[in-house]
């Protein structure tokens, strides 16, 4: 399966508002469009696992990521803070895109842990940071996972 | 042969150890009296205090008359200048262990001519090549290539649900017809032996087994284990072993998640390895492993440089229900315990550089030679002349050394599992596993 199909149109936000941890984890799981107590609970796990190592990766990108009951299947989202937010990443910079995936504990068709490798790789192509900052709307973002075909 | 094995730690013990018990004459120099006084008290070797990097100290181990210099100190400085010191010698074979991996670089300045070093040995690359091999084959505790790979050794534990569990060897061979494959040894109850026809197979019986490449499938089967492709590994530990290993799974388009406990150090994992997902984290942790979904890994391979850290993140990978785990342990007599205590594989950059340095000592007729990791018996490839004893006569009438057997022939790339009515040719290359007592009089069956 291509990295596109996990991600919609309308799970992504190019202008995320939050200042603090926090304030980002709670946009990202509202982009998944979720009642608020499934808000609430993934909040937490993310929290969590935030406080066991940071999930920023580098290169201005971090992956929160975690598995949770709330989803039925897997579910992600992408987000864009374009002036940047300490998010303790591993090469202390700042982190300007957010990767989120959560996915059910149990999840037959196992694809958290391929879409987590493959958002991986996305990040490390050389040109995608830039390409990144250069998006005009959700569909460019869409196209650009077209595009790496991943 | 005079062999001088400077540096008495694990991999110059390990070395030695072979060596002496093949009726080499052994020296160890090293400067610690104390691991002097322990070779000394355990092996049949004789011993030099000193820095192996002093020309003194060298002659009065008698490098003159030396056929093998085996540098492996932990400081390539010194293995390198011990190296150097005999470098006029060109009768004189030096291998000489170099964990920098800039001076294996393209680039770097230090060529091995420069130092009249035969072989370098990287233990730290040679770890892993070795546990990629295992990844390769899932569940096997060992792996060994001969003969360019065209035949394989696998170690496996027999499960429950093995259909060869309670039969006797004769009878599975009767069933398998013609495949090549062979159970060589078996280890039960701490002593490997080597089986006849009439042995019969137990649940928890550690198997060694020869196979053509393409049988190892069946191999797996038969002792209960699935064949499954390596899709997803994660690693734990940001050390160079970790490196090496991510960029052979790299090249083999196998995703990896590497989890580093020190910040700094995870960043510059990130920076090296284009395709891994390096998160920063402690492995240790069992919450975080869980969270990032072990379970569902085709293997997990601890390689931080604390044995106890890679031990404890292997249990806990285990529980989750990794299909394989492997375990670095820098200790090597933890490798035993580690099978012990349920996990899958155990390697240790020593051992590994040892087999390495044999391997390479004993090339010429002898190809390749694996060492068996928690036995004393060794699997043994050999290029047979026309000069050996066993050329042109049935294998059944053959005086063949007890607690050793020919496992398979390699003729002009067929691999064949030899009968009583087989019979070896010039040229052809005979892998025979031998337990340590036969390994001497096995080796004399093949003069050059």
């Amino acid at each position: 399966m291509q990295l596109e199909e996990s991600f919609s149109a309308n799970a992504v936000s190019l202008q995320l508002a939050g200042s603090s941890k926090d304030e980002i984890l709670k946009e990202l799981v509202a982009l998944l469009k979720l009642d608020e107590k499934s808000d609430g609970v993934l909040f937490k796990m993310l929290k969590r696992r935030e406080n066991l190592g940071s999930t920023g990766i580098g290169r201005g990108i971090a992956i929160p990521h975690c598995r949770s009951l709330v989803v039925s299947e897997l579910r992600v989202a992408f987000g864009r803070k374009p002036e940047g937010l300490d998010f303790r990443a591993i090469d202390n910079k700042l982190v300007y895109n957010f990767f989120l995936i959560v996915a059910p504990p149990l999840e037959v068709s196992n694809q958290y842990l391929p879409v987590l490798g493959k958002i991986a790789q996305f990040a490390k192509e050389p040109d995608v940071p830039e390409r990144l900052v250069q998006l005009a709307s959700p569909e460019d973002f869409m196209a650009l996972l077209r595009e790496k075909a991943l | 042969m005079r062999v001088i094995v400077v540096g008495a730690g694990e991999v110059g013990y390990h070395v030695a150890d072979k060596l002496s018990t093949e009726q080499h004459d052994v020296v160890v120099v090293d400067i610690a009296a104390d691991r002097l006084d322990y070779v000394q008290s355990h092996l049949d070797v004789a011993v030099v205090e000193g820095s192996g990097a002093s020309p003194l100290v060298l002659k009065r181990a008698g490098v003159e008359s030396a056929g093998l210099l085996v540098a492996v100190t932990s400081i390539d400085e010194v293995n390198l200048v011990s190296c150097m010191m005999a470098r006029g010698r060109s009768d004189l074979l030096k291998v000489a262990r170099v964990s920098n991996p800039e001076f294996y670089d393209e680039g770097g300045h230090l060529h091995p001519e420069v130092f009249g070093v035969d072989l370098m040995i990287n233990p730290e690359r040679e770890l892993a090549l070795e546990t990629f091999r295992l990844l390769q084959s899932t569940a096997a505790t060992d792996v060994a290539d001969f003969a360019g790979g065209a035949v394989q050794l696998v170690g496996l534990v027999v499960t429950e649900a093995a259909p060869i569990a309670g039969r006797t060897l004769a009878d599975i061979g009767r069933e398998e017809g013609r495949r090549a494959l062979l159970t060589v040894a078996i280890e039960r109850d701490g002593k490997t032996m080597v089986p006849t026809g009439a042995t019969r197979v137990r649940v928890g019986d550690h198997v060694y087994v020869v196979a053509d490449k393409d049988e190892i499938p069946r191999a797996l089967e038969l002792c209960g284990h699935e064949h499954a492709e390596l899709k997803r590994v994660m690693l734990a530990g940001g050390s160079v072993e970790t490196i090496y290993l991510a960029r052979l799974l790299q090249q083999h388009n196998v995703q990896a998640v590497i989890l580093v406990e020190d910040r700094a150090r995870a960043q510059e994992l990130a920076e090296m390895l284009e395709k891994a997902l390096v998160l920063n984290g402690d492995a240790t942790d069992v919450e975080l492993l869980e969270l990032e979904g072990v379970g569902g890994m085709d293997a997990f391979v601890a390689l931080t440089e604390y044995d106890e850290k890679n031990i404890l993140s292997s249990l806990v990978a285990k529980h989750a229900g990794t299909k394989q785990v492997i375990t670095l342990v820098n200790k090597s007599d933890y490798v035993p315990l580690a099978l012990h205590i349920g996990l899958d594989a155990a390697v240790s950059p020593r051992l590994s550089a040892a087999n390495a340095i044999l391997r390479y000592v004993r090339r010429g007729s002898i190809t390749r030679v694996a060492t068996f990791k928690d036995s004393d018996a060794e699997v043994i490839s050999v290029v047979v002349s026309s000069s050996s004893p066993l050329v042109g006569r049935p294998l059944a009438k053959v005086d063949f050394p007890k607690n050793a057997i020919i496992a398979a022939i390699v003729r002009n790339e067929t691999v064949i599992v030899p009968r009583g009515g087989d019979s070896l040719a010039p040229g052809d290359t005979a892998v025979v596993f031998a337990l340590a007592d036969a390994v001497a009089k096995v080796t004399k069956l093949f003069p050059s």
